[in-house]
This record gives C-alpha cells, sequence and structure tokens, in this order.
C-alpha cells in the first residue's frame, strides 16, 4: 500500500522525529511505500504534495495536537493514532482499518 | 454621702473585617482615654475580658470580625462615656480601619521546586534580600535583656525605679513624637510609630509594671520584663496573625525603654555558639557587626527593607537573607535546625530525607560554580577577545574592604560612608572617621578605593542633624545639597578623607551632584581644608583624585564642561534610573517600570561614556545593574572603564567576561540603542547570547556516573549542569519548563533511555546532556523499563524554525531509535569519547 503521513507533538523536538523515523522504518519492514511530514519545531518538513496524496491509499496522522493543513487530506482514508503509538507499536498503525 | 455609681452596658457585634487589632483598638482608647469611669469590654465569644483603656488588652481579647461583645461602663461620667462609644461604635468603628497602602512582602511568588514540592514539609516565604542558603540553629535575637551588672536580689527603692520608669518612657513618647513630626515616616512607618506610642503608654502594661515595682519591690528592669512577658504571652495566644504580630512591637518598644533606663549598660549583642540562622524583627548595623561571621549562616529579619544598612551589610558579608518574613518565624522552635534559602525565599523548618537530597545537589551545584569562579577571583576580567574591565566592590565598612579584595575587586568603586553616621547621636568625630578611612585604605593593599562623602537625606535621614520635614525627599535635601549648611561636617569628613590619602590610594567622590556650581563650591571646600591641613603641617595626597556621582539625569548632559573639573564619573544607575524614568523602584504600582533595559537609559548612559571618554575622563557604574551578570555584554558594550558591585558577584561577573566577546558586545549595543522598547532590548540581547555558545555539547554535559535516585533529581540535576556550565542563570525555570513537557507524557523512550526535552527562554543556546545513570531509575517508559541513559535537549526558545542548529535535534532523535546508536553511547568510555561520537553522529563539524 501507498501511505502519507503526518507526525506532530507538543514541543516538536523529539517525539515528531521520532515517530517519522518509526513509520519509514515500519513500513519498510512490512513492505509498504510510505511518506512522512513533520510538523515540529523546524515547521513543516517533507511536505506532502498534492501529487503525494492523489498516488496515496491512505493517510496516517500520528500527532498530540492540531496540525496544520489537514484539510488536504480530506479525501483520503485515515489513520489517527497517538504520536506515540508510532513509538510503542508501529506495525499495529498498518495494522488498522482506515476510515 | 457617696456619689451613686451607675453601669451601662452596650452590646454590639464586630464588624470590623480584620477584627479589633492594635489600630481600631487605638482609636477605641482614644475615644474613651479621657472618661473616668470604668470601662470594660468582654468578647461574649470567648468570655476574654478586657480593660477598655489598654490597647494591648484589648488587642489580647482577640475579638474577630462577628463576634459579640459587651461593653460595661461604670462610673461618675458613665452616661456621656456611654454616649460617646455607641456613637463610635455605631457610625466610626466600621471605618476606623480603612486599608493600608499593602505591604508587599516577597515579591518573588515562592513556587518551590518539584523535589522540594514532593518533600511535603512545612516552608515559610519570604523577600530574599541577599542570596544563598545557609543552615544553622534558629537563634532568635528577641526578648528583653538586662544589664549583666543588675542584681536582681538587691534591695531597691521604689520610688526612683518608679521615676525611672516614667523618664524612660515620656522620652521614648518625645522620640517618636520628633519622628513623626519630622515628616520623613512614611504612611506604613507612622503607623507602626502610633502603634508603638500606644503601646509604651499602655495604662494595663503601665499598671502592672508599677505594681511589680511597689508592691513586690522589684527593679524597673525585672518589672518591665516581667510584665512585657506577661503581656507577650496573651498576645501570642490570639488567634488573629495581626494581634500575633505585636509581641515583636511590644518587645521593641520596651527593649528601647529598657536601654533609656539603664543606657548603655544593657548588652545586646548575641554570642553564637555553633551555625546558626538569626531570626529577629530588625537587627541593627552594630548588632549584626557584633555577630560571629564564621557561625552566621542566615538571617530572617522580618521587618528590615531591601535598603537597611544592616541587609547592605549582610550582602557584602554574603550572609543569606530574607525579610518581609512576618511573624509566623516566631512560631519557629529556637535552636531548631533550619535552612534559609534566600535563592528561593524559603525558610525550611523541616529537614526531611527529600529535603536533604535536594540540598545536597543544590550544594553540589553551587560548589561547582563556586569552584569555577575561584579560578577568576584572582585574575581580571578580560574578554575573549582580550579586552578588559575592571571590576570593584561597592562597600560601607572598612572590613568589608578586606573580604572585597579576597573575592577579587580589584579596588572599591563605592564606599558609602553614610553607614558611620547612622544609629547614633552624634556625628562621628574627625578622628574617628580618619582611622575608618585609614583601615580602609590599608585593608585594600594599593588598590584604589573611592570614598563616597556622605549621602544623607532622601531615604537616608540621621535624626541629630534635624532635616526639615519635606514632601517628596528624593527630589530634595539630601547628599552635595545639605552640605553648605552642614559644613563643618563636609569639612571635617574632607580633613578625615585627606589625611587617611596618605596610607593607600584613596579618590574622593561627591553624590547627587547636579550642576557645576556644587562641583566648583565643592572644589573649594578641597582646597580649603589642603589649606588648613598644610598649616598644620598634617600630610596628605595633595593630588587627590575627584571624582562626581552620576544619578542626576541633568549632569549627564554637560559631560564635556564638568569633566573639565573633575577626575572621574561614577554612575549610579539606581538613582539614575529612578530619575529618568519617574518611576519609584519602592513603589509595588510602578516599580515595573523601573528597568534598566529602558533603551532611554541606555542611550543615556551611552551619552555619558562617549562624552567622557572623548574628555580623557574615566567612567565607572556602581549601582545594581553592574552587579548582574545578564547586563554585562551590554556594559561592556557601552565601554565603561569599570563596573563596581557587592563583592559576592565579582568572580561570576570575571567568569561570565571570560565568556564575551567585546567587538560582539559593541555589535549588541548598536542594536539595542535602536530599540524602541525594553521587549525589544531583551530579544535583542538574547538572540546575541547565542553567539557565544555556538557548541550544542561540550564535556561538561556529560557525565557517565549520576548517582541520581529518581526522575526529579534528574531533572533537577540537567537544570544545574546547564547552569555550571554557563549556559543559564536561571535553572529552577529550565526545571519547570521540562515539567511542563513530562506533563504531557513520559519521555521515557523504552529500552532504557529517557528524552527529557523542552523549549525555554532562560537558556542562553539549544544544549544537549547526555547522563549515564548508576542505577536505573523508574520514568514510566513506553516499554515499563526503568532508564539508565539520560538524554536531555533543551532548545532556546525564540528561534526562528528552520534554523540549522534546530536540525541537530530532529537528527539525534532520530538516531535515538536505532539500536546500534544506543549500543555505542552506553559502550563509549569517556565524556570525551561521548561529545565526539554525537560530533560525528549529527554532523556537528560542519556547522
Amino acid at each position: 500500500m501507498k501511505f502519507v503521513a503526518v507526525t506532530a507533538c507538543p514541543t516538536g523536538i523529539a517525539h515528531t522525529y521520532m515517530a517519522a523515523e518509526n513509520l519509514e522504518k515500519t513500513a519498510k519492514v512490512l513492505g509498504h511505500v510510505i511518506k512522512v511530514e513533520t510538523q515540529g519545531a523546524m515547521g513543516i518538513e517533507n511536505e506532502i504534495t498534492p501529487a503525494d496524496i492523489e498516488g496515496a491509499d491512505a493517510f496516517i496522522l500520528a500527532s498530540d495536537i492540531a496540525i496544520e493543513q489537514i484539510e488536504r487530506f480530506s479525501g483520503l482514508p485515515k489513520i489517527e493514532v497517538p504520536v506515540q503509538l508510532a513509538l510503542k507499536d508501529p506495525k499495529s498503525i498498518f495494522k488498522k482499518k482506515p476510515c | 454621702m457617696s456619689v451613686q455609681t451607675i453601669t451601662f452596658e452596650y452590646e454590639f457585634v464586630c464588624p470590623l473585617p480584620n477584627g479589633l487589632h492594635a489600630r481600631p483598638a487605638n482609636c477605641f482608647e482614644q475615644v474613651i482615654v479621657n472618661f473616668a469611669s470604668d470601662i470594660s469590654v468582654v468578647n461574649l465569644n470567648s468570655n476574654k475580658k478586657a480593660n477598655g483603656k489598654s490597647v494591648l488588652s484589648l488587642i489580647g481579647a482577640d475579638i474577630k470580625k462577628g463576634d459579640k461583645c459587651l461593653v460595661r461602663i461604670q462610673g461618675n461620667d458613665a452616661k456621656p462615656a456611654y454616649d460617646a462609644i455607641v456613637e463610635f461604635i455605631e457610625h466610626r468603628m466600621p471605618d476606623c480601619d480603612a486599608a493600608l497602602p499593602e505591604v508587599v512582602y516577597g515579591t518573588n511568588e515562592v513556587v518551590l521546586p518539584p523535589i522540594l514540592e514532593d518533600a511535603g514539609v512545612d516552608v515559610i516565604s519570604g523577600s530574599p534580600v541577599v542570596p544563598g542558603i545557609g543552615r544553622g540553629k534558629a537563634v532568635f535575637f528577641e526578648g528583653l535583656k538586662l544589664p549583666e551588672s543588675l542584681d536582681t536580689g538587691d534591695f531597691v527603692d521604689a520610688n526612683e525605679e518608679l521615676n525611672e520608669v516614667e523618664r524612660a518612657v515620656s522620652e521614648f513618647n518625645s522620640d517618636i513624637a520628633a519622628n513623626l513630626s519630622s515628616g520623613k515616616a512614611t504612611v506604613i512607618e507612622r503607623e507602626i510609630l502610633d502603634t508603638h506610642l500606644s503601646i509604651a503608654n499602655d495604662v494595663e502594661l503601665l499598671n502592672e509594671i508599677r505594681y511589680l515595682i511597689s508592691e513586690k519591690g522589684v527593679s524597673a528592669g525585672e518589672a518591665i520584663v516581667s510584665a512585657v512577658e506577661h503581656f507577650s504571652k496573651v498576645l501570642k495566644m490570639a488567634k488573629s496573625k495581626l494581634v500575633q504580630e505585636r509581641v515583636l512591637d511590644l518587645q521593641d518598644v520596651y527593649s528601647q525603654i529598657l536601654k533609656k533606663i539603664y543606657h548603655g549598660k544593657i548588652d545586646d549583642s548575641v554570642k553564637l555558639e555553633s551555625h546558626s540562622v538569626c531570626i529577629a524583627g530588625n537587627l541593627t548595623p552594630s548588632q549584626f557587626m557584633s555577630l560571629d561571621k564564621e557561625k552566621l549562616k542566615g538571617m530572617v529579619l522580618s521587618r528590615a527593607g531591601n535598603t537597611s544598612h544592616t541587609v547592605i551589610l549582610a550582602r557584602s558579608f554574603g550572609i543569606p537573607t530574607l525579610t518581609g518574613v512576618g511573624e509566623v518565624c516566631l512560631n519557629i522552635e529556637s535552636g531548631k535546625e533550619v535552612i534559609v534559602d534566600a535563592d528561593l525565599g524559603i525558610i525550611v523548618t523541616e529537614i526531611n530525607e527529600k529535603v536533604e537530597r535536594y540540598y545536597a545537589l543544590e550544594n553540589r551545584k553551587q560548589k561547582a560554580i563556586a569552584q569555577k569562579y575561584a579560578a577568576f577571583k584572582e585574575k581580571p576580567a578580560i574578554t575573549k577577545d582580550g579586552s578588559s574591565i575592571e571590576v570593584m566592590a561597592n562597600v560601607a565598612t572598612a572590613d568589608e574592604v578586606k573580604i572585597a579584595i579576597a573575592n577579587g575587586a580589584q579596588g572599591i568603586g563605592l564606599f558609602r560612608t553614610e553607614i558611620l553616621f547612622m544609629d547614633r547621636k552624634e556625628a562621628p568625630s574627625e578622628d574617628e572617621q580618619f582611622e575608618e578611612y585609614r583601615k580602609a585604605a590599608e585593608n585594600a593593599k594599593g588598590n584604589q578605593v573611592v570614598i563616597r562623602t556622605f549621602d544623607i537625606g532622601g531615604d537616608k535621614p540621621i535624626g541629630y542633624l534635624n532635616l526639615p520635614k519635606e514632601e517628596n525627599p528624593f527630589l530634595g535635601y539630601r547628599a552635595v545639597r545639605i552640605y553648605r549648611e552642614y559644613e563643618n561636617l563636609f569639612k571635617d569628613q574632607l580633613r578625615a578623607i585627606l589625611r587617611a590619602s596618605v596610607y593607600g590610594n584613596l579618590k574622593l567622590m561627591i553624590p547627587m551632584i547636579s550642576c557645576v556650581e556644587e562641583v566648583l563650591w565643592v572644589k573649594e571646600k578641597v582646597k580649603q581644608v589642603k589649606e588648613e591641613l598644610d598649616s598644620e603641617s598634617i600630610s596628605y595626597n595633595s593630588d587627590i583624585k575627584l571624582g562626581i556621582m552620576v544619578e542626576v539625569p541633568a549632569i549627564a548632559f554637560i559631560i564635556p564642561r564638568v569633566s573639565k573639573e573633575v577626575d572621574f564619573f561614577s554612575i549610579g544607575t539606581n538613582d539614575l534610573t529612578q530619575y529618568l524614568l519617574a518611576a519609584d523602584r519602592g513603589n509595588e504600582k510602578v516599580k515595573f517600570l523601573y528597568n534598566s533595559n529602558h533603551p532611554a537609559l541606555l542611550l543615556l548612559i551611552k551619552k555619558i561614556v562617549d562624552d567622557a571618554r572623548a574628555n580623557g575622563t574615566w567612567v565607572g557604574m556602581c549601582g545594581e545593574m553592574a552587579g548582574k551578570a545578564e547586563n554585562l555584554p551590554i556594559l561592556l558594550g557601552l565601554g565603561l572603564d569599570e563596573i563596581s558591585m557587592a563583592s559576592p558577584f565579582i568572580a561570576g561577573i570575571k567568569a561570565e567576561c571570560a565568556g564575551l566577546d567585546r567587538a560582539l558586545c559593541e555589535e549588541l549595543v548598536a542594536k539595542v540603542l535602536n530599540c524602541a522598547s525594553v521587549g525589544q532590548v531583551e530579544a535583542v540581547v538574547a538572540e546575541q547570547s547565542h553567539k557565544d555558545f555556538p557548541a550544542v555539547i561540550e564535556a561538561g554535559l556529560v557525565d557517565l556516573h549520576v548517582d541520581c535516585t529518581d526522575k526529579a533529581e534528574i531533572i533537577k540535576y540537567t537544570s544545574d549542569i546547564l547552569c555550571i556550565n554557563g549556559r543559564t542563570n536561571y535553572p529552577l525555570e529550565i526545571e519547570r519548563d521540562f515539567w511542563k513537557r513530562e506533563a504531557a507524557y513520559s519521555t521515557g523512550l523504552g529500552h532504557g533511555f529517557a528524552v527529557p526535552h523542552c523549549k525555554s527562554k532562560r537558556v542562553k543556546c539549544h544544549s544537549i546532556c547526555v547522563f549515564r545513570l548508576n542505577k536505573p531509575i523508574e520514568w514510566n517508559a513506553i516499554d515499563k523499563k526503568p532508564v539508565d541513559v539520560i538524554i536531555a535537549m533543551v532548545i532556546k526558545d525564540g528561534e526562528n524554525a528552520g534554523n540549522s542548529h534546530m536540525r541537530i535535534f530532529s537528527r539525534l532523535a532520530k538516531k535515538i531509535l536505532h539500536e546500534k546508536f544506543r549500543n555505542k553511547l552506553r559502550a563509549l568510555l569517556s565524556e570525551r569519547e561521548v561529545v565526539s561520537f554525537l560530533y560525528d553522529q549529527l554532523g556537528l563539524t560542519d556547522i
């Protein structure tokens, strides 16, 4: 499957980036394709474009805060989890049913 | 035929929000004092009975709001007395306790560090006036003292003793009256003086004293001690805090009266047996000086102000001191071990294990800082780019000069002489002053000592000078302005300073100069005194340098002209700031305006320095602004020759200086001079401070053998390490920022790793700390396993997003997820290896 994802956490210093790293690592292991955008202390990085969304099957939102430009993903099935889950048990995220 | 005695009774409910404390009791007493009838007040709720004519007895009845009371009036004039009382209670009493200007104690609201909060111990908060932490047995400076020579078994002549009491009380009354009419007392001080007056003349108390003397045959002194003890007990039993507080007043008043009875025979110094914390309403400077400073570890002065002379002395001796504690400190058990923490503004009265742990960590931090500073004591203050600034001390006595030089002072930038003139009946003689200045010169070991002639008046009134009442003493008759009227006093001081000038490197400085005429007048007097000394063949340094304080804004605009008349300038920022911004820093409502980062003040100081420089005149600074490390970049950039401060700050300032770059400081000043507001100045200063600490990690931030026992200790330790390494001056606030983040969810990542992190305005630059723990601790981690490696990250808040420095943190965060990285970090043997490993992994070499 093809995923797009956004990670964000309260201070945007650690968990945002760790979650992104874990999602990428796990997707690879499970044989998925993923692009993860981080919304942390450095602002938006690795920004997900309309073309990325066009080609994606589902959207993963791993965040504890309201993210910017969420409307971009309104057309995609969504898996929404706390950012911590991406650290605790990233595999389970990919098993969830998008809605 | 006996006159018929009539009894009147009147019941009322106390309407006073604070109960019948000293002030309303005073009003009540005034209403009835001239009636002959016996008038009693019974608190029907507690059945406590009081003599209506005794303020002490009235407040001792502990009448609170809503208490039902009965007034009973018995005597010939009972009817008019009854009418007056009813009129008072019904119409005037509710308004007789209008709110006084509030005395705001402890301007720093106390928020306990997490460990102490967790310790669950009682603390008393106060206003820190001298920073530091001291631990020792509580020693009270209260209670009344009798002369040692007084033999309590002796026969006494009752009449003589009674006369002595009357004389002493009436002397005390006239002192207070003089004080009240001088116009110098603030509203709050007047209130205290009024209370003191009524306490000194309290009917019940005086009756008790008289009874003890005439019926029990004891001396005046013993009678006073025993009567005061009795009433102190009654007051202490009251539920109202306001009433309990009168105990100190009662003891204060009668210890003064005892001194009047026994003149110089009462030795009220206290000998300290072991490490002690002194607790008192206030101490006179002479009482303070009599204490053994080796054993004095802290002071709690419930009523001394920030600028009281005892506080100024405590500051120069570095004795941690709290004021504004209120009377709760009376509840501390005498002899019990307590901690005065004047960094936090608390007294810890119960020392349990967590308290011990907290102070062990705190002590470790302070020792580390002191050790780091020790290296700087002996050295001059030199910046990274090799430029220097002289760092000197502000002192008030010759003894302090010795301490200041030992603390690393390169001289004395300000020797305040007022203290020689205070707390005494008459001015010090020329010889007495000479001895003090000579000692100061000798103690300075060849370094300069700038002696400022007396700055009396304003907030520093002196009884024996009889200075007139003033509406606005700070804009009035003080310092150089009174020298013409007290010319002999001024000339005596000049003679003393000149005579002492051959014993060292003394300089002369005049306070509060506002125009050239004052300078010329002073120079004329100096010339006259020199001629007198010549004619008496007394030697002095004929080339003694003369300088002035720059504290009146007007003088700042005519520096080039004044430069022709003087040898140096010293900027007194406390008054200069108050005068320039028209904001009294002691006024709670406006003190927020008093800020040394105001661009107008910075522009003015820049002008003073530039104009002095252009005329080849030396210029220093001796206000509080000079002693704060965070101001140093600006002070260096402004180009001052010298800064002078309380001596405990000196080594820290020199250390701070070593980390700064003069060229960058000058750039900073160029920027702040263009700012429009305090906020902008602070932002520019914060941004600049980053440049002085480019490395996000260094060996000092790594510790591979940490023995903290829980998360709270680790977080404190991390903040302390940042402080020790000069990355923050506010570790406690960093600690709180960490906790704010921990409150969201635990930063325990699993695999034994935790990454506490935060954004903080209080850190000077981005920082990463790495710790390995001797024993794993609980961190509520994702995998529920204990943690033994801590990687703490602090980002300087306000930094632009996208800054290349920030990328380090996201890189590090990602690395931690990799087992190889974690294993390596666990295996490295030294702090240096950790630093170079991280440099390599995070690509730090290229930034």
